[in-house]
């Protein structure tokens, strides 16, 4: 079952020296359950495709084109609903919410992990409180005793010790806010979860143990999420599916092993060459060469072809399609019938 | 020149070969950071002067044209240990040996001499550059500094030979730029740069690439690669990144807590490490290959605890799946257990099972 579908998004940032394609034709589906890994540089794009799908682009960006499906008509009424299909819009777009009703699933169905546990969380409140205030956003007319029970729970299910939540947040260790911002995601019990760079502050050690948290509480409470992350293999670890993006654009999309084992994509074959590993033999890095394009003026046809080492003709003069392959799609000339 | 004596003091007092081999030593760095109390706090109460313990007894020797990589979590005194090197933090204790001198002991005018010899390149490009700076001021600010050429005709062609040397083509379009007009790789390209422009025999390379993105970075290690070929210079290369290390370092020392825990060639601390830190941080590497995916729990307890109250005996100890009542009381010395390989754990032979 398809629970959140990002379909042909478009988000253009209009700055005063040119519009910033960030996202360009971006499409992604999130069964119930599965976690889809969405990888790349900085600047190629996937924290704002996340943003887009929770509504938060701010100025001066812009969704200018395509649809967000999510089922959140549960917390419209009867009239609201209504008055969309009045305008022939769809309810299950998100896009077409007002902002107001857009509150109502923001944090509630659709949550989010943020990265940075050192300024994520506001100092001056304890933890507790503020993990707290989701429920009484969400539950306005929820018992706070009980609303109490349940962050204290909540602390005990993500691995911090529940004495902690009357803390502040100067006094927890920097895993532990991570796993407070964790728990702040999951007290309402989302359908969808986005995660933003879950461990990239952490050290090496205290990033396994909130990594391994993590893919214990996704099978738990089977989550969908969608996690970003510019480290592979932070995503080797607990997705199942892996979307490479570069410039604004996916370039493969696939099972974990798929794109992984047999990846298609020059620049996924580059990425994976470009990262050291501790296991097995020692192997020679190899080199990408140039850097990533500047957005507001992306190469024409394919955007990797000035770095690509597999460059022919039409790369720089068509954009390349997405071509199925094994239970995914990979966008390259070098897999499109009509390359000559 | 320099005009010293050749004595190396070790202990007592006595007269000891200068190893040829060696590029630069440090012998029983400390480094301890005082805290202050509040300015309440020391009114009315008596408190007893506590320090963080740094660095803590950090003893190394780094060969020419090697590169030693200095691993562990943040906070272990890495960086420190390399500003202590380069006297950029005054040392609590300890001596630097760098051609035979302890370098703790000279003037601040044979320090500036020996100062050429000894550069570094530091983790943010973003904040290690004047922004009113020019690209050729940035990486000739040395040999003016330092007098060691005057005519501006042969400083710009040095720089142009050095911005050349780490991929900055062609050169001449980056004499006039400023640093904001660069992107993050080119501006570390310019710290390496920078770096060079003396050809120093020695450089601390503290955390290098972990601000870049992956594309990026392989470029960059490759140059650093290349140019400690090419001038022969030796690297403390700091990293919290164990797979990054093992790409990069010869040889190997894992901190913890501001001691060095096990030291040794890279490989044979990757494949069989022997502290039991060691292996807990190896294991807690994650591998970009699904198949190696992680399964087992780590073989650790907890975090890092802070380095103001160090537990007694081994420093590691609360943290240790291994620990024994001894452990509480012995505090271990690295031992050497191979060529080259020391560990610093009173029940290594046991747990790796060595006889």
């Amino acid at each position: 079952m398809t629970l959140l579908e990002i379909k042909n998004l478009k988000t253009y940032y209009d700055t005063r020296a040119g519009v910033v394609k960030a996202v360009d034709d971006v499409s992604i589906k999130l069964q119930k359950g599965e976690v889809i890994g969405l990888a790349g540089e900085s600047g190629c794009g996937k924290t704002t495709t996340n943003l887009s799908a929770m509504r938060m682009i701010q100025n001066p960006g812009k969704i200018v084109g395509g649809e967000i499906l999510f089922d959140a008509t549960s917390l419209l009424n009867g009239q609201e609903i209504e008055e969309l299909e009045e305008l022939q819009l769809n309810p299950r777009n998100i896009l077409n919410l007002k902002e107001e009703q857009m509150r109502r699933i923001r944090g509630n169905q659709i949550s989010m992990i943020f990265q940075g546990a050192m300024n994520a969380l506001n100092p001056v409140h304890r933890v507790g409180n503020q993990v707290h205030e989701v429920l009484k956003i969400h539950e306005p007319d929820h018992d706070p005793a009980e609303g109490w029970e349940r962050v204290l729970d909540i602390f005990e299910t993500v691995g911090i010790d529940s004495s902690r939540a009357r803390d502040y947040p100067h006094q927890l260790s920097g895993g532990m806010k991570q796993r407070a911002l964790i728990a702040m995601a999951l007290i309402s019990h989302p359908e969808v979860v986005i995660a933003d760079e879950p461990v990239t502050a952490l050290d090496v050690i205290v990033q396994a143990q909130v990594l391994k948290a993590t893919k214990e509480l996704q099978k738990t409470f089977n989550l969908s999420m969608i996690m970003i992350t510019h480290d592979l293999s932070v995503i080797s670890e607990i997705c199942e599916t892996l979307a490479i993006m570069y410039a604004g654009k996916i370039v493969e999309y696939g099972p974990l092993r798929n794109v992984f084992k047999e990846s298609l994509h020059p620049y996924t074959k580059a990425l994976i060459n470009a990262f050291p590993s501790i296991i097995g033999p020692k192997k020679e890095l190899e080199d990408i060469g140039g850097a990533p394009p500047d957005l507001r003026n992306p190469p024409t046809g394919c955007r990797f072809h000035p770095r690509c080492p597999k460059v022919m003709p039409i790369c720089s003069k068509k954009v390349p399609i997405n071509t199925p392959v094994k239970d995914g799609y990979v966008a390259c000339h070098l897999y499109q019938e009509d390359r000559k | 020149m320099l005009h010293v004596i050749y004595i190396r003091r070790t202990g007592s007092e006595t007269m000891t070969l200068i190893d040829k081999e060696i590029a630069i030593e440090a012998k029983n760095l400390k480094k301890y950071f005082p805290l202050q109390a509040g300015l309440f706090a020391s009114l009315f109460k008596k408190s007893e002067n506590k320090f963080v313990h740094a660095v803590d007894d950090v003893s190394f020797a780094i060969k020419k044209g090697e590169t030693f990589g200095l691993v562990g979590e943040s906070g272990c005194g890495k960086s420190t240990t390399g500003y202590l090197i380069l006297q950029i933090e005054k040392l609590t204790a300890g001596s630097i040996y760098f051609r035979g001198v302890d370098v703790v002991t000279l003037s601040k005018e044979a320090l500036k001499e020996v100062r050429k010899d000894l550069q570094i390149i530091f983790q943010n490009p973003y904040e290690s550059m004047s922004p009113r700076f020019s690209i050729l001021d940035i990486v000739a600010e040395p040999l003016r500094l330092l007098n060691i050429l005057d005519d501006e005709n042969e400083i710009m062609q040095k720089v142009l030979e050095e911005l050349t040397d780490v991929g900055l083509i062609p050169a001449e379009d980056f004499l006039d730029r400023f640093p904001h007009e660069l992107s993050g790789g080119q501006r570390q390209r310019v710290s390496i740069a920078r770096a060079f422009t003396l050809n120093p025999t020695f450089i601390v390379a503290d955390e290098p690439v972990s601000m870049l993105d992956v594309s990026i970075r392989v470029g960059i290690l490759k140059t650093m690669q290349e140019l400690s070929r090419k001038h022969g210079t030796a690297f403390l290369f700091i990293t919290h990144d164990l797979a990054l290390a093992r790409t990069m370092c010869d040889r190997i020392a894992v901190m913890y807590l501001g001691r060095i825990v096990e030291q040794g060639p890279t490989e044979e601390i990757i494949h069989t490490p022997l502290h039991p830190y060691t292996k807990a941080l190896i294991a807690a590497v994650p591998s970009p290959d699904p198949d190696a995916r992680r399964t087992e729990e780590l073989p650790i307890i907890g975090e890092v605890p802070s380095g103001i109250d160090i537990a007694s005996g081994c420093r590691f100890h609360p943290r240790c799946i291994y620990a024994i009542e001894k452990c509480k009381e012995i505090d271990p010395h690295l031992e050497q257990v191979k060529k080259d390989h020391k560990v610093a754990c009173i029940r290594y032979k046991e747990i790796n099972e060595i006889k």
